[in-house]
């Protein structure tokens, strides 16, 4: 030791010392630096956003200068510029200046000299009046003293009060005078804030931020609900700003800012309930997105983030916001996946409907050749079909079928159909091209997907059932959304003929027999890869799911799924290399390569056959899964207090509601729902449907009035084609082009006619029918419309969904439900019109009949069909007082092209017309016409 | 912002007028294009209506068709003849009166007329029965409108220019029928009884150039106009 051999006293410890200080000072150093800086990254950031904050403002304000002075109003502006600095020139003139102060002067004066000393008198001599009136009631004796006393100083009082009230006149007219002199500045400097007052707001946002920075804090946000503190603005500092400060993460604000932030408002919502992640952490970036071994709820980033809307919003959105999770739940739905896989939320679902078709009947309805083909590869024979792949051999195949051959309740032997003549097959063409089907199927070359493509429908159906099937299709199968046509059973047989003919192959093939012996083995593979799941297979009716439930996928422990042998290389991928380093990853990694291929980790084990994993491939694309996976990223076990709990308004409830069940079945396929919008580059809207396009120029027809064109419902607006800036087209009416082509090939009619013919708009019509007609029709439509080739064919709606799509146009058009009171009808109100005006029902009708009006020279009335040719008829007068509400048939009356521009109806009343039959102006006719409709008997 | 409003405003103006507007003015030395609609074949004669509804009043006198109208010498009457979108050129003047189509014993008279947008037609009931007013224009607004015999006239308003001529019909006698032609520009002319036509005034350049006619169809032709010259071109149409 160095100190060895040395007394205490001539021993120094000053290195030691020195050296010990030194650490200690290095630690104080370490100290500081770590807690200043080190472990409060946030700071830097704050910084770093408040700078970029100023530059933005400044920027600003010199971008809206800039612009400003390139517009109209910028030579306005300069003019009233010049306007005000000549009055504030004349203001600052010696002359007016001292006018100004002599005015003033001459005010206060008078003010103080004069008023004040009269309005002190005033006061007195009304407080002497009190006293001495006072005195008069308690000496009665001296009464008459008192009451001189007091008319002497009633004088004094008047005379006082005629002085105060003329000096202030006089004052007025000094104060007057006073702001007369300043008018002019103050009037144009008033006119100046007009134009600038934005840029001067702006302006004044950036003198606050450049003179002081905001103070650097931990931005905090405490919902006591859910337990949870939010530092995340610390850093993201611009989330809920403006957007522009800066693009850059994380200073950047929030995207789609006003939809998402303005519907959850950051002081309530906090950030972590959408997106997880690690709120309170601020010590590091890993730390704050959770992205942290073992940590449960790492940062959702991009769409993944969507999945948190389930928590609140439930299963039943369709959100904007949301649209890669609502393209998940339609998959997950549409696909059927919760028929395996139990699923809190679509409990309700699986018994209303069937996702594959009903089996009960298949060896009556399908081809054995087909049915064993389909089996094993269902997207060979039409790939966008929703039934996966099982990857079965050929023998596991024909066993499944031979088993569902054995317990089919219907059974056919002869597989061909009779044989027809080429006449018969075109009309059955022409049938099935205009009667609707090309609104739901497609044919391989036209038609929507709605419902399954029938370019191989012939190689599939058995010609008989088809005939049945198109007949009645709830007959075989109970559960499917297919209407009925109300087909003659001729039209079914024609059908039926040219669906025959559809096939890629176009001989009759010998249909295989079955050998029943296989019966057993196929019941066995159903029972293993529950068909009956999807399918109605009889015996197997009440057989249990198979797969795993989902409920709570979205927060499933990651031991327990089972990434086999394949964890480390999956795991690799996506960045990581144990699955604790980011549970949320590892989780979804799981989850999507199970969807891309259901049976991978099965690969490279040793499993027994019957332990081998069963799910099907359903090929589904990237973006698909992508969707799939949001979608059960956000079946979370998770509880959410009430208040958070989205609870739509109960309009807006029943509207969604409604189009649920529009959509169901399809009513967009036919019926136009809303119009074309659109904005133009101006800023100017219009609402109503594009008549033609040419040369660049587009010919609008309105349907809404509009302000910037000056014209109406009914007109015709032009623009170019250049100047829309949006154009949202209207939804609905997808198979018009389709059905506008067929009707003109297949049945002859013209260009300008084909518009009579295609399905009616449903604009406004919660404003035109009655809710009960309107239900009645929906459960059991009648032909309003005799000449069309199209058909409205009857849904066998249950009466929810009928009085769902009543309520969702009675809410979408603001129209009464479900009561509405028709005085039209009223025994009494027709009385009243009888007694104000004679005969008031008889000359209603002699107009309904003359020959000038002739209603029923286009309407048919009851059974009463009109003369001429069938496409020149109107619809039933005989129902109307049940169909229609009268306001319509008023607003119809008067000026149809405004309601339902292009219409056949013209416009009969104006003024001075008809004067003959029933005197008065149109609007007294129209009434008169109108209650006698609502009463028409035929 | 406040000024956007105005700025809007001056915009939709321009939009209406400006941006579409054929430009009219003074045309020194401008040339001419002449010529027939002429036929080709033997003429076809004309039949007489059908009248099925109202025959006390439009049976009164016998009408025959105007759908095709030939002269012994193969000249076609209303033939609307036009210079397809001409852009600059003469002025265009605005009728003294409004042009009139008259309903007079269920046909319409005249037959074919053409005008320039912006022009009022008015269309007239000399006939003791209803006539349903009813335009069928691509361009334009429709109307759709009741004719009493009591109320004598009503006015149609133009205002775009039409590809093709806007058919007028009357709903209630199916055969009634008339054809207006409305340009944007005043270079067209409609074909008398001897099928001449005359365009003048034009200012010297290529154009096309196109004859129309309901029931033969349309032709167009390129013309080269010249200073100062009448150049001729005869369409022959074909059945």
């Amino acid at each position: 030791m160095i100190f060895k051999n040395k007394l205490e006293e001539d021993k120094s410890y000053a290195p030691l010392f020195l050296a010990l200080s030194g650490i200690l000072m290095a630690v104080l150093i370490w100290v500081i630096v770590d807690e200043a800086v080190i472990i409060r990254p946030w700071k830097g950031y704050q910084k770093r956003f408040y700078k970029l904050e100023k530059e933005f403002l400044f920027n600003k304000v010199l971008d809206e200068r800039a612009a400003f002075e390139k517009t109209d109003d910028y030579k306005n502006y300069l003019d009233i510029k010049a306007k005000l600095d000549q009055a504030t020139e004349r203001y600052n003139s010696k002359d007016v200046k001292k006018r100004e102060k002599e005015l003033i002067a001459e005010l206060n004066r008078l003010k103080k000299k004069e008023l004040k000393p009269v309005t002190s008198k005033l006061i007195s001599a009304r407080n002497k009046k009190l006293e001495i009136e006072y005195d008069f009631g308690h000496h009665p004796k001296k009464k008459d003293y008192y009451l001189k006393k007091i008319k002497d100083i009633e004088a004094d009082i008047a005379k006082y009060e005629s002085q105060q009230s003329s000096l202030v006149k006089k004052k007025d007219a000094i104060t007057q005078n006073i702001s007369l002199v300043s008018a002019d500045v103050q009037k144009y400097t008033a006119e100046l804030k007009q134009y600038t007052g934005v840029i001067d707001s702006i302006d004044a946002k950036y003198e606050a931020v450049k003179r002081k920075r905001p103070t650097l804090q931990v931005y905090q946000t405490f919902i006591p609900e859910l337990d949870e503190a939010d530092r995340c603005m610390s850093c993201h500092s611009g989330i809920k700003k403006e957007p522009g400060i800066s693009d850059e993460n994380p200073y950047k604000a929030h995207p789609d800012r006003d939809y998402y932030i303005g519907n959850h408002p950051v002081e309530k919502f906090g950030c972590v309930v959408c997106h997880d992640g690690q709120g309170r952490a601020l010590t590091s970036v890993e730390e704050a997105h959770g992205e942290v071994e073992y940590w449960l709820t790492p940062l959702l980033r991009g769409k993944n983030a969507e999945s948190s809307c389930i928590k609140c919003h439930g299963m039943d959105m369709d959100f904007e916001g949301a649209k890669t999770l609502a393209k998940g739940k339609k998959l997950f739905t549409e696909k059927g996946c919760y028929r395996c896989h139990e699923t809190k939320g679509f409990q309700a679902l699986e018994e209303s409907e069937l996702t594959g078709p009903d089996l009960t009947n298949v060896a009556y309805s399908t081809k054995p050749n087909w049915l064993v083909a389909w089996i094993q590869h269902p997207k060979h024979l039409r790939p966008d079909t929703s039934m996966p792949n099982f990857d079965f051999s050929r023998d596991e195949a024909e066993a499944i079928a031979t088993y569902l051959w054995k317990v089919s309740e219907q059974t056919t032997e002869n597989f061909n159909s009779p044989q027809f003549s080429a006449s018969e097959i075109d009309e059955g063409r022409k049938l099935f091209s205009t009667k609707g089907c090309y609104v739901c199927h497609s044919d391989g070359n036209e038609g929507l997907d709605f419902a399954p493509n029938l370019f191989n429908i012939g190689e599939k159906l058995n010609y008989d059932y088809a005939v049945n099937w198109l007949l009645d299709p709830k007959k075989y199968q109970p559960k499917s959304v297919m209407p009925n046509f109300r087909l003659s059973e001729n039209e079914a047989r024609l059908m039926a003929a040219y669906l025959m003919t559809l096939k890629t192959n176009k001989e009759d093939k010998q249909q295989h027999t079955f050998d029943m012996s296989l019966a057993d083995a196929g019941e066995k593979l159903i029972q293993r890869y529950g068909c009956f799941s999807c399918h109605k297979i009889k015996g197997m009716e009440k057989v249990g799911r198979i797969g795993v439930e989902l409920t709570k996928i979205g927060s499933k422990a990651i031991n327990f799924l089972d990434f086999g042998v394949l964890e480390h290389e999956l795991l690799h991928e996506v960045g990581i290399k144990y699955g604790h380093e980011n549970v949320g990853l590892t989780r979804r990694t799981w989850i999507k390569n199970k969807l891309k291929e259901p049976r991978i980790f099965d690969e490279g084990r040793y499993k027994l056959p019957k332990d081998k994993l069963r799910m099907p491939n359903f090929e589904f694309t990237d973006d698909e899964i992508e969707a799939l996976s949001v979608f059960l990223g956000g079946l979370v076990e998770q509880e959410i207090p009430s208040n958070f709990v989205y609870k739509p308004t109960e309009k807006k409830k029943d509207y969604n509601d409604g189009f649920k069940v529009v959509e169901k079945f399809n009513c967009l396929g036919c019926h136009q729902f809303t119009l074309d919008t659109i904005t133009l580059n101006n800023g100017s809207v219009v609402e109503g449907v594009i008549k033609k396009e040419k040369k660049g120029k587009v010919y609008f027809q309105l349907w809404k009035e509009s302000k910037e064109f000056k014209k109406g419902p009914g007109q015709t607006v032009r623009f170019k084609k250049d100047d829309i800036s949006i154009h949202e087209k209207g939804i609905g009416a997808k198979v018009a082009g389709v059905l506008t082509a067929n009707l003109i090939k297949d049945h002859g009619i013209s260009e300008k006619e084909v518009v009579n013919y295609l399905p009616p708009r449903l604009y406004g019509q919660g404003q035109k029918t009655q809710p009960a007609w309107l239900y009645g029709f929906l459960k059991s439509p009648i032909i309003l419309r005799p000449w069309y080739k199209t058909v409205m064919p009857t849904f066998n709606m249950s009466d929810e969904e009928a009085e769902k799509i009543v309520k969702y146009f009675a809410i979408r058009d603001g129209a009464e439900y479900p009561f509405e009171y028709i005085k039209e009808k009223n025994r009494g109100y027709i009385n009243d019109q009888e007694r104000k005006h004679s005969d008031y029902m008889a000359k209603a009708g002699e107009l309904f009949n003359s020959p000038t009006v002739n209603c029923i020279s286009c309407h048919i009335r009851g059974d009463v069909m009109p003369e001429g040719k069938p496409s020149d008829w109107a619809p039933d007068l005989a129902i109307s007082k049940d169909r229609l509400k009268p306001e319509w048939i008023t607003n119809w009356l008067t000026d149809p092209q405004t309601i339902q521009p292009g219409t056949k109806m013209p416009t009969f009343f104006s003024k001075g017309m008809y004067q003959d039959i029933m005197p008065g102006d149109p609007e007294f006719q129209i009434q008169a016409v109108k209650t006698f409709l609502m009463n028409f008997n035929n | 912002m406040k000024y956007k409003g105005f700025f809007v405003l001056i915009i939709t103006l321009f939009m209406s007028s400006q941006l579409f507007a054929y430009e009219g003015g003074d045309v020194s030395n401008g040339g001419t294009v002449s010529g027939k609609a002429i036929f080709k074949g033997a003429a076809p004669a004309r039949a007489a209506i059908d009248v099925t509804k109202d025959k006390e009043v439009c049976a009164a006198t016998e009408h025959l068709s105007d759908l095709l109208i030939v002269s012994a010498d193969n000249a076609i009457k209303n033939v609307i003849v036009s210079i397809v979108d001409i852009e600059k050129g003469k002025k265009i003047e605005a009728p003294a009166a409004n042009p009139e189509l008259d309903q007079n014993g269920c046909v319409f008279i005249p037959h074919v007329i053409a005008i320039t947008a912006g022009t009022t037609i008015d269309i007239l009931n000399s006939d003791a029965v209803t006539h349903n007013v009813h335009t069928y224009p691509e361009e334009n607004t429709a109307v759709n409108k009741a004719q009493p015999s009591s109320l004598k006239r009503i006015s149609i308003e133009t205002e775009f220019g039409e590809e093709d001529p806007m058919k007028v019909a009357c709903d209630y006698h199916g055969w009634m029928s008339s054809w207006v032609g409305i340009f944007e520009h005043p270079y067209f002319a409609v074909t008398g009884d001897d099928g001449t036509f005359t365009i003048d005034n034009i200012p010297a350049g290529a154009y096309e150039v196109k004859a129309w006619q309901e029931e033969l169809g349309e032709l167009v032709k390129t013309v080269a106009v010249k200073a100062g010259e009448t150049t001729t071109e005869n369409f022959e149409f074909e059945k």
